[in-house]
């Protein structure tokens, strides 16, 4: 069998990523409450519009060219028609995996313009700042500082970006207890559709591991599409483990396992494995995956400890997730400690601070969240008009 | 006359509309409802939070009867709904004064 040339690898490769666009839309769709499922759809749909419009208009000439001569260039690029590289398409949809990451945590509160809004500068400006500094120039790279490609830089700097998001949103009305009242309790507010979940993490997986795979393109384009293989079926060891550890761990400490924490754990794993799945024993990559599984469990318990409501659990897969697969490279060598460590540091200093402004900002003009009279009358009726399963009438009333 | 109105497990409606049938019980009509009885709900854990199910999902049953029938339909609800364990349900037996089929007017017991 005669190899695809590298190009073409990260077209198809590319395109079979696209699945983490329905991915993201049916996990969130399916862990909303009924009443904010419809706007999960759509928010899906314009995000894949507007942060990829987004990016190929402005975030692209930044990521290559610094944020001053990008701006610059904005316009001849308008007006002109350079073909694009083949690397374009791919780079356009880590920025809007990214943004992707972020509608998750904030869902069923965060309105659908503001989110938009800042989706399409963190696509525009602040993601392609974070590439332009660390992969296109690769300042730290002295330092011993490589991301495969910028997937590490684009799950760990949505990751945050997302935890400033859910931080200067707040909670969903009624997820925790109201701390003047020490009668009251946290609420869970359990997902409407868990099959729909179920169906959006296995989309996001294959759209992942399409992802991550390319990205050995993107970084290295004599990469052998032989050694594909490898990088597949290590992804898919990663995730197991995290699967696997969190199953037990679940089982071990409730009876029983939480199916959307097992369904975290197992993307974590694929996460925390993604720079290591080209190098690693398949053994050791199942291990990491694991231990990347463990790590968002606690996350998400910790965010919960503090306040921090996170509805999708994204924070805890792709902020952690990436931050640990940024440490373990170091352990085989693909990066130097001292560079990966200044890198992980500068990388969550900048994005939080970058998405700080622009999300304050947005807060203060045109504001961030709907009415808490529209949280429990839902979104899809305010802001979508179209219900997720109009012929059941009968909603629920609580919370 | 009588009204027998009964919530039972979801599960246990079709042993029930046989059990009804072989007395000679002649309508039902089901509706789906939700409740709580002696237990309040149960409490469930998502994303390692726990929440309560307050009201649980059941179904209501409303059988007009004469009343020679009430014994024994009380007695056939009893044993088909019955698994032992609790949310089994109850019955409620009311007076039932007036009955009027529409189609034809048939008023009382003829009604039925």
């Amino acid at each position: 069998m005669e190899a695809m040339p590298s190009e073409l690898m990260i077209m198809f490769l590319g395109l079979l990523a696209v699945l983490v666009v329905p991915g993201f839309a049916m996990i969130e769709a399916g862990m909303a409450r009924v009443q904010n499922s419809s706007l999960a759809c759509l928010k899906t749909a314009m995000i894949f519009a507007l942060a990829g419009a987004s990016y190929a208009l402005l975030g692209m000439n930044i990521a290559q060219h610094g944020l001053i001569s990008g701006i610059l260039e904005f316009i001849s690029l308008v007006f002109g028609a350079d073909a694009p590289s083949p690397e374009f398409f791919f780079q356009m949809l880590l920025a809007v995996t990214a943004c992707l990451i972020i509608a998750g945590p904030v869902a069923e509160r965060v309105r659908l313009w503001p989110l938009l809004f800042f989706c399409c500068i963190f696509a525009g400006v602040i993601f392609p700042v974070l590439q332009d500094l660390f992969i296109t120039q690769n300042y730290l790279g002295g330092l011993g500082f490589s991301d495969l490609g910028g997937v590490n830089l684009m799950h760990m700097s949505a990751g945050i970006a997302a935890l400033v998001a859910v931080k200067i949103a707040g909670p969903r009305p009624s997820r925790y207890a109201d701390p003047q009242n020490s009668q009251a309790q946290d609420h869970a507010l359990p997902g409407n559709n868990m099959p729909l979940a179920a169906l959006g993490t296995f989309l996001l997986w294959i759209g992942l591991t399409a992802l991550h795979s390319g990205a050995y393109f993107l970084q290295d384009l004599t990469f052998e599409t032989a050694q594909l293989s490898r990088t597949i079926l290590n992804a898919y060891l990663g995730s197991a483990g995290g699967a696997i550890a969190a199953f037990w761990l679940l089982t071990f400490r409730h009876g029983k396992a939480d199916l959307t924490l097992v369904f975290n754990a197992m993307l974590a794993g694929l996460v925390s494995t993604a720079s290591i799945s080209i190098v690693a024993y398949p053994l050791l990559v199942f291990i990491i995956g694991g231990i990347g599984g463990i790590l968002c469990l606690i996350t998400v318990s910790f965010l919960d400890r503090l306040r921090l409501d996170d509805v999708t659990g994204a924070i805890s897969i792709h902020g952690v997730g990436g931050a640990w697969a940024m440490l373990v490279a170091i352990a085989f060598n693909i990066s130097g400690i001292l560079g990966q460590i200044a890198g992980l540091i500068l990388i969550t200093m900048l994005a939080a601070g970058l998405s700080t402004i622009v999300l304050i900002l947005i807060k203060a003009s045109i504001g961030l969240c709907c009415s808490e009279r529209a949280s429990r009358h839902g979104q899809d009726a305010e802001e979508v008009g179209v219900q997720a399963y109009p012929q059941f009438e009968i909603r629920r009333t609580g919370f | 006359m009588k009204m027998v109105v009964a919530i039972i497990k979801p599960f246990r409606l079709e042993a029930v509309r046989e059990a009804l049938h072989a007395v000679g019980a002649r309508g039902l009509t089901v509706t789906e409802v939700k409740g709580f009885g002696q237990q309040k709900g149960h409490t469930e854990v998502y994303r390692g939070a726990e929440y309560t199910v307050n009201f649980l999902p059941k179904l209501k049953i409303e059988v007009a009867i004469n009343n020679h029938l009430e014994d024994a339909v009380v007695q056939a609800i009893r044993n088909a709904a019955n698994t032992g364990r609790i949310g089994d349900g109850k019955i409620f037996i009311y007076e039932l004064s007036h009955a009027v089929r529409i189609r034809t007017g048939e008023d009382g017991s003829d009604a039925l």
